[in-house]
């Protein structure tokens, strides 16, 4: 008797039969899923189901609408859920989802899907963290240096034209010529004759890099200045007003700073739960067969 | 019936090498394929049912400047047509992350990350105005099936299972990059079965819309509502103006009709509607059905702009409406009311004319596109209501014999790019799809992977909308698209204006205030002139053209004038109006170049180093001006008369990049082109007609 009770084979169907209870208990549904031929159907995957047929993820609607349904609408919605519940575990008793990129693709895409779910976890940014990124990328947000002149111009590029300007200046000065009173004199120029905060590139394309030098170097003294030469003729200058390049008040430019910090955001958090998820994995870089060399 | 073209679905699973595992939807097969003639069916019966037009009396407001201080001084560029990963063919092109907010990033000068080649690029000169314009169909759903976000109506079991088995092969295809198959094979329609048939909507080769996917009506209006507060978020008037848009892709057997649509309305008025798409109707009448009962249950105000008419197959502009019925002088308002500008030129090739129409033209063959949108391949055959200049010289005759001209529309000109940048200039060309964006990658076929097939080298790297407005805002440019006062160029800033008129004189031209004199004394490009009080007079036009800044000099400015004579024969003529007088080209030095007794120039001559490439303005003109009096001038004729300014010869996109291969310039396409504008015509009517 204590031989049988010694005996290997009886020891271990006792303590199978322990385990099977405790884990019978513990976790019933696991088990079920050893029978792979019963679906088990509760009201909560019934409706539960409805709701992901429905688009519409309210448990409480949902089991209203099930209540509701009649006896023929509950049974086609048991029979799709049957098929549906079929077909999906006789794909898995396939290994259809083995060895598959599309899934694998899937499930990749689903997971980052679910890295950018934490976006909607960004807290509100406030006024200090804002001027934090701000400074921290403030050669972003730099504006250039601009001018503010009306010219008035002189066709010809040669130097008798250049006398014409200069008399032309003399006169503009000795009058007093204003802004507005530009266009009474000089001929047409191509391009504008009024250029009001422009950029030494914008400047450049419109007279040439030389003009553009000699105009950004000019003093503003409400007196006519020149003549300048551009690749087109002589240019007589009022000069209004000259910026140097800036970084802006983060005032002038909160939206764009605010929704650049955002776009950032929305990256790092991403990028985050993805690392937070490979710092759990160790990653070992097997030697080549082929070449007997890493990589 | 809002869903992908899917004509073929064995088809779509040969595509499927790898998982010989799925043998068994080969049983489905069969029952698949008894779905889609039902379907078939159900899409016909639909069809028909939408061929009760009402035709409106109403015509569009007049738009005069005597209301509105000062004139419209600003000149403004932008792009009209712009797509983005919302559009399923863009998407099916690699295009997976240039959404409209990258779109208005790139227009206002801002770096963006290409959506194919992962470049940072930025355009060189920033746009003033763009429209994203998302095909209407299927918007946003490829983008929301791959990112997973897409909610999908509720379809019987059956269905569902075919909808399951069409989004794997679908994503399968993405994730392979194989986008542009599905494209190719099953987006885009077959040729017709009776070519040259008065109505290709009723041919029986014209497949009607699968439905595969069930209604995505949900996926759209989300992303319809992305797109308005993208354009909301990036409006900024004054500075840079986004307005909503979209385009009606109707392609009745590989005729392209493609209207793109836009509102100077806000969020308020189109969150109220979804896009009309050609999955609802395929005729324009429909659509323009459509914008008018919209407008007056919303609102919105719309204009619909076609383009692409070089691949219409000669139905874009025809001499009947798209049904075969006779255009009468209602169809010829309605038409002109909403269609009041048309797009001439863009990245899938230029509409002016072909010299089959034009053979006295020596700049006729501009960017010639000879690829019809369709599966199967049909050769190339020009017809004159696929051009412009044939179209515009029709609607005088129509006009002539019914009372109102369909066709007497403004020019501009837009890229169709389908990257979200919208990228017109040639040294700085990001592709018409993600994939054609770098030298490598040109070579593959875009719509179908053969020989015959268009390629990233025959693409026009160009298309923009100049528009002289009274300020940057969505008022200002939809009332300059109104009354037509815009120009297209093939991509450089050229600034252009015109007036036409009978009392200008030669101190006009070198005025200080040229518009003022302009608007003072005559009517600008877009307008209607009557006949003058002293009929003796001929017709006056006062021209300015500028270079642009950044570009090439000017070559010649050109008067191109279209009449009808008594009999109803149409003519036209190209006049040589003003033109640089050096050519420096020549070995010995300056030549001065002087119009021939029948009025011809000799040719430019060219600066382009092909080995760069480079070019240097050492030839043409920064600016030619002219005042010009029409020598044939007859005051019984209706006329049109637009203006064709040419640069100098400059690399085309494809040099820079056979160049950057080091390859010899591919024969697709010349190594050289000259870019060029178009004004909107102004149309002269003798006062007897009125």
């Amino acid at each position: 008797m204590k031989r049988f009770f010694t005996e290997p084979l009886l020891q271990f169907f006792v303590l199978a039969g322990f385990l099977f209870i405790v884990l019978d208990l513990l976790m019933p549904q696991r088990l079920a899923v050893v029978k792979p031929f019963d679906i088990a159907i509760t009201e909560e995957k019934i409706t539960e189901y409805l709701q992901f047929q429905r688009k519409s993820f309210n448990a409480s609607d949902a089991a209203t609408l099930f209540s509701a349904m009649s006896a023929s609408e509950k049974q086609v919605l048991h029979t799709s859920y049957v098929r549906d519940e079929v077909l999906f575990r006789e794909a898995l008793a396939l290994g259809l989802n083995e060895n598959d990129e599309i899934i694998r693709r899937r499930l990749i895409q689903k997971m980052e899907y679910i890295a950018q779910g934490f976006y909607d976890d960004i807290a509100p940014i406030d006024e200090a963290q804002l001027e934090q990124f701000f400074v921290a990328n403030s050669d972003l947000y730099a504006i250039e240096s601009f001018v503010t002149f009306t010219h008035i111009f002189v066709s010809e590029k040669t130097p008798m034209a250049q006398r014409v300007a200069q008399q032309l200046l003399n006169e503009l000065n000795a009058k007093q010529v204003t802004f507005a009173q530009a266009g009474q004199y000089g001929e047409r120029f191509l391009y504008s004759r009024n250029y009001i905060e422009r950029t030494p590139s914008f400047v450049g394309s419109h007279f040439g890099e030389a003009f553009q030098q000699g105009v950004f170097a000019l003093a503003v003294d409400g007196v006519w200045q020149g003549p300048l030469s551009s690749d087109y003729g002589w240019h007589l200058i009022l000069l209004q007003n000259k910026a140097a390049a800036r970084t802006p008040e983060l005032v002038e430019v909160a939206p764009i700073v605010l929704a650049d910090m955002q776009r950032e955001q929305r990256q790092q958090i991403k990028a985050r739960a993805i690392e937070e998820l490979v710092a759990k994995y160790t990653v070992v870089t097997e030697p080549s067969a082929r070449s007997g060399l890493i990589y | 019936m809002r869903h992908l073209k899917q004509a073929n679905f064995l088809g779509l699973m040969k595509m499927q090498k790898k998982n010989a595992s799925f043998s068994w939807l080969a049983l489905l097969a069969i029952l698949i394929s008894a779905t889609l003639a039902s379907n078939v069916l159900h899409g016909a019966a639909q069809a028909t049912g939408l061929s009760a037009v009402s035709v409106s009396n109403v015509l569009p407001p007049d738009v005069t400047y005597s209301d509105a201080g000062g004139q419209p001084d600003r000149l403004l560029w932008g792009d009209t047509h712009l797509h983005t990963s919302y559009s399923f063919d863009a998407f099916l092109n690699q295009n997976h992350s240039a959404d409209p907010d990258t779109a208005y990033r790139w227009a206002k000068g801002l770096p963006v990350i290409h959506p194919y080649n992962r470049t940072r690029v930025q355009i060189e000169t920033p746009l003033d105005f763009l429209v994203v314009a998302d095909h209407a169909e299927t918007m946003g759903v490829i983008r929301a099936l791959v990112n997973d976000t897409a909610e999908l109506s509720e379809v019987g079991f059956f269905k569902s299972l075919l909808r399951r088995i069409y989004i794997y092969f679908l994503l399968d295809a993405v994730e392979d990059q194989e986008g542009k198959q599905i494209f190719a094979d099953y987006a885009i329609p077959v040729a017709p079965k009776n070519p040259g048939a008065p109505d290709p909507v009723v041919d029986p080769n014209n497949e009607m819309n699968i439905d595969l996917l069930g209604d995505t009506t949900a996926v759209e209006t989300t992303a319809w509502h992305e797109i308005i507060d993208a354009a909301e978020r990036h409006n900024d008037p004054g500075q840079f103006t986004s307005l909503l848009g979209w385009e009606w892709s109707s392609t009745p057997t590989g005729a392209n009709l493609h209207r793109v649509v836009l509102t100077p309305d806000g969020a308020d008025k189109a969150k109220q509607f979804l896009p009309f798409g050609s999955d609802q109707s395929q005729y324009p009448e429909d659509l323009w059905q459509w914008l008018e009962q919209t407008q007056a249950a919303t609102g919105a105000r719309f204009i619909a702009i076609p383009h692409n008419s070089n691949i219409s197959k000669g139905y874009m502009f025809g001499t009947t409406t798209l049904k075969g019925q006779p255009i009468t002088a209602n169809y010829a308002r309605q038409r002109v009311q909403w269609e009041p500008i048309v797009e001439v030129t863009q990245i899938k090739g230029d509409s002016e004319t072909h010299p089959d129409f034009s053979p006295d033209d020596e700049f006729a063959d501009f960017e010639p596109y000879e690829f019809y949108i369709q599966q199967t391949w049909e050769s190339y055959r020009p017809k004159e209501g696929d051009y412009i200049r044939p179209t515009l010289k029709q609607g005088l005759a129509i006009e002539q014999q019914v009372g109102v001209n369909p066709y007497q529309f403004g020019l501009i000109g837009a890229t169709d790019s389908h990257t979200g940048m919208a990228s017109a200039e040639e040294y700085n060309f990001w592709g018409k799809m993600a994939t054609d964006s770098t030298p490598e990658t040109k070579r593959g076929g875009l719509i179908r992977d053969a020989k015959d097939s268009a390629t990233g080298w025959h693409m026009a790297a160009g298309g923009l909308a100049a528009v002289w407005a009274y300020d940057n805002t969505r008022e200002e440019i939809f009332a300059a698209f109104k009354r037509k006062e815009v120009y297209a160029t093939t991509g450089p800033r050229i600034s252009v204006r015109v007036f036409a008129g009978w009392n200008f004189n030669e101190a006009d031209v070198v005025a200080q205030d040229f518009a003022s004199v302009g608007y003072a004394k005559g009517v600008p490009m877009g307008s209607g002139l009557l006949q003058s009080s002293q009929p003796m007079r001929p017709l006056q036009l006062l021209i300015r053209a500028v270079k642009d800044p950044l570009g090439g000099n000017l070559d010649r400015v050109q008067v191109v004038k279209g009449w009808v004579d008594a009999s109803g024969q149409t003519h036209e003529k190209i006049f040589n109006v003003a033109f640089a007088h050096e050519d420096r080209s020549a070995a010995d030095g300056e030549v001065l170049r002087e119009l021939t007794s029948t009025g011809e120039l000799t040719a430019i001559g060219s600066t382009v180093d092909v080995s760069v490439p480079t070019y240097t303005n050492t030839i043409g003109a920064a600016e030619l001006s002219t005042l010009w009096a029409d020598p044939e001038f007859d005051a019984e004729q209706r006329a049109f008369y637009y203006v064709r300014v040419l640069q100098i010869p400059t690399p085309r996109h494809s040099l820079y990049d056979a160049v950057a291969l080091q390859i010899e310039a591919p024969e697709e396409a010349p190594a050289t082109i000259q870019e060029r504008a178009y004004t909107s015509p102004i149309w002269y009517s003798p006062s007897s007609s009125q």
